[in-house]
């Protein structure tokens, strides 16, 4: 039987970083609003004891692969296989979703990134972008969405210094926090990557420096560097996340209404209208709330996956390049090589994930591609972000994995690592999608999202690019030794942490052939449905999404009031 | 006590430089609780078949053995190989056997990826917060020099 509930003005799907901007910002406009949240509730009493490198290792705040978990084929000729657990990305569930987890970093893309075809044909020739790309400009500019980056940043107290990256967009002002404070391993990082002409900046993010209150009147407190950050909920709320900042301007409306353990399944339609969704309790009661308006506000995938699983928009057909959904689907790459000390500590174990320092000359288009032989960028990285002594157990290349030659190893480098990494761009390809797994069903029945990826020769390109000026910053640094970034394994490794920066595949544009959604993530084929996160990306870029991400969300919480009131 | 999978972690994380084995840590009771747990069991991972066996790698573990009869593997297939217990062995035998298997002379992929989740939670039993069982009063801690560990 299914339970019907009274109906409301917008039901979003997931309560992680876009969830609550638009439950915020709705409530705020005078809209009632149901927010429905797969995972547990929390607060902040509930991530008491955080400090605690066991539980990101543990995957206990991150989507339960048991019940739902994806399917990977590296190309369209092969079965695909279940991801039996999150490793290469490992998206959040529970209140927050991802914002929990997250580092904290919050950088905006650079203005190249949202015109990366017209821009790349412009300078290097339509030959330049491999022939299978679907590469597409994203329907607005980087001037298009600074208002909504200010509006975000604001909220979030999002910390760094104007000018210091040369290549970030033109900025209405200052940040509104300074930078965190240095820590020592980024700061040998930064003052090598100085020294070979580069421009390392302090990242800008939302983990606070200082006390902070916004504008919607909601104070958090300074980072106390305790060095639990990424994978883990701030104890404080100094790191933004969705609880420490927006949900709470929506609780306090007393228009939201947030039903946890609330699994949504379908969202139910009828000429070209959505007139709810249906959801699952954790009883396994089946329930369908009414809506004027639905707002996907999910991870990546589970925005895609519900669209197909829904008969919403039309599928994508990578043979005849028909249809949208599921297409463009793509991801980051990561290189990774560390600096080995033999004579001093960096005192790895103080600072947060966001207290980084990063160089963006190898990013977007900033360097002449001429000759190199791929287009795409990335940014190179180092992090005060090792959490404890097992992930920080960085080890030489050659140091045995067991015996007191593993032992030894552990306690002569531990604390004298300083982590190097490159993240890249990776480029949507015509055969690289996301659609519904013909085999694989989740813990209900439903097919599984299907992933179609693999490296391609410009991605590989592009890699040891990066790690070979990545090696080149790690060498300046004067260490006894280096681990050098490794090549590319043969085939995309889905247990390897790369990233949880998963794009694509319900995209934004303006032509309705080639997007799914308009240039206010609202559907082309469904006057009333916004679906809105990573999946209105049409690629990825060298800079992480999140910032992009939670701007986007603001861009279509003013569509979606504009719609209320109109309609 | 001393059975083979205690031998196996003490060859794994042998005493050192003043520091216990895993067994003196703690470490092997977090295994053994670890196996005992959602993870030897396989919750929170997708069990629902096919189990197909890929002809490439990235696919991560696809076997239907959940860790724990992938651990049993291995321990099975070790002795088989020494001939007999591995706790009756000595620690240059121990660690011959181990050298085998790294280097492929002896087991199968199932008996190298549980090896490896192994040597992953010997580490964690020897280095993790002391409230899930391993690193007894925080002394692997002290002997690498961790100066967190704040709660």
């Amino acid at each position: 039987m299914t339970r019907e509930h009274p109906g409301t003005d917008v039901v979003v799907v997931g309560c992680g970083w876009v969830g609550g901007i638009v439950a915020a910002e709705l409530t705020k406009a005078g809209a009632d609003v149901v927010v429905l949240e797969r995972g547990p509730w929390r607060d902040r009493e509930a991530v008491a004891g955080s400090h605690d490198e066991m539980l990101p290792r543990r995957l206990v705040h991150t989507q339960d692969t048991a019940v739902d978990t994806w399917t990977l084929r590296h190309d369209g000729s092969e079965p695909a296989l279940p991801i039996r657990r999150a490793g290469a990305w490992t998206p959040g569930t529970g209140v927050g979703g991802s914002s929990m987890l997250y580092g904290g970093v919050l950088q905006r893309l650079q203005p190249h990134d949202f015109v990366a075809r017209s821009a790349l044909t412009g300078r290097y020739g339509a030959d330049a972008i491999p022939a299978d790309s679907t590469l597409a400009d994203w329907g607005i500019t980087y001037d298009d969405l600074a208002p909504d980056y200010d509006r975000f940043e604001l909220m979030a107290g999002v910390s760094g210094r104007a000018g210091a990256n040369p290549f970030e967009g033109p900025r209405s002002g200052e940040y509104p926090m300074p930078p965190l404070p240095p820590t020592p391993g980024p700061t040998l990082f930064a003052e090598a990557a100085r020294r070979l002409g580069m421009h390392p900046f302090p990242v800008p993010n939302g983990t606070l420096p200082l006390p902070y209150t916004n504008p919607d009147g909601v104070s958090r407190p300074a980072c106390t560097r305790c060095g639990y950050c990424i994978g883990t909920p701030c104890e404080i709320g100094a790191k933004a996340d969705a609880l420490a900042t927006v949900l709470p301007v929506a609780f306090r409306s007393g228009r939201m209404d947030l039903r946890c353990d609330s699994t949504v399944f379908r969202v139910t339609h009828r000429d070209g209208r959505a007139d709810g969704v249906l959801y699952r309790d954790a009883d396994g009661e089946v329930h369908h709330q009414r809506g004027r308006v639905v707002v996907l506000a999910g991870y990546t995938f589970t925005n895609v996956r519900l669209l197909l699983l829904s008969r919403l928009g039309t599928p994508y057909d990578p043979a005849t390049g028909t249809g949208t959904v599921g297409a463009n689907y793509s991801y980051n790459l990561l290189t990774t090589g560390a600096a080995f000390f033999a004579d001093r500590r960096i005192a790895s174990h103080i600072g947060a994930g966001g207290a980084a320092e990063y160089v963006a000359d190898l990013n977007a288009d900033n360097v002449d591609h001429t000759g190199l032989g791929f287009v795409g960028g990335g940014l190179l990285w180092s992090a005060a972000h090792v959490t404890g002594p097992i992930g920080g157990a960085i080890l030489p290349p050659g140091t045995p994995r067991w015996g007191t030659g593993f032992t030894r190893a552990l306690r002569q480098w531990h604390d004298r690592v300083v982590l190097g990494v490159g993240h890249g761009e990776v480029l949507p390809y015509r055969d690289h999608t996301i659609d519904l797994d013909p085999v694989y069903r989740d813990a209900w029945g439903d097919p599984l999202a299907r992933i179609t990826f693999d490296w391609k020769p410009n991605e590989r390109a592009l890699h040891r690019f990066l790690g070979s000026r990545l090696s080149e910053v790690l060498h300046e640094m004067a260490p006894t030794l280096v681990s050098e970034p490794s090549d590319l394994e043969p085939h995309f490794d889905t247990t390897r942490y790369q990233s949880t920066h998963n794009t694509g595949g319900a995209i934004m544009g303006d032509d309705p052939a080639r997007s799914t959604v308009d240039t206010r993530m609202r559907m082309w084929e469904n006057e009333n449905v916004w679906v809105v996160g990573g999946s209105a990306f049409p690629q990825s870029a060298g800079t992480g999404p999140t910032a992009t991400i939670c701007a986007l969300a603001y861009r279509a919480s003013d569509a979606i009031r504009e719609h209320l009131g109109a309609a | 006590m001393t059975d083979d999978l205690a031998a196996l972690a003490d060859t794994i994380f042998p005493a050192t430089d003043g520091l216990g084995s895993a067994s003196d840590l703690g470490a092997v009771d977090y295994v053994r609780a670890t196996l005992d747990g959602p993870l030897g069991r396989g919750e929170h991972c997708y069990a629902a078949g096919p189990h197909r066996s890929p002809d490439h790698g990235g696919h991560g573990w696809q076997w239907a053995d959940t860790p724990a009869q992938g651990l049993a593997h291995l321990l099975t297939m070790l002795a088989d190989a020494a001939g007999g217990p591995l706790c009756t062995l000595d620690d240059t035998a121990r660690t011959a056997l181990l050298t085998d298997l790294d280097e492929g002379r002896i087991g199968d992929p199932l008996a190298r990826a549980a090896f490896a989740l192994l040597c992953t939670w010997v580490l964690e039993g020897a280095l993790s917060d002391p409230r899930h069982g391993g690193n007894a009063g925080g002394a692997a801690w002290r002997w690498i020099g961790y100066a967190g560990g704040v709660r």
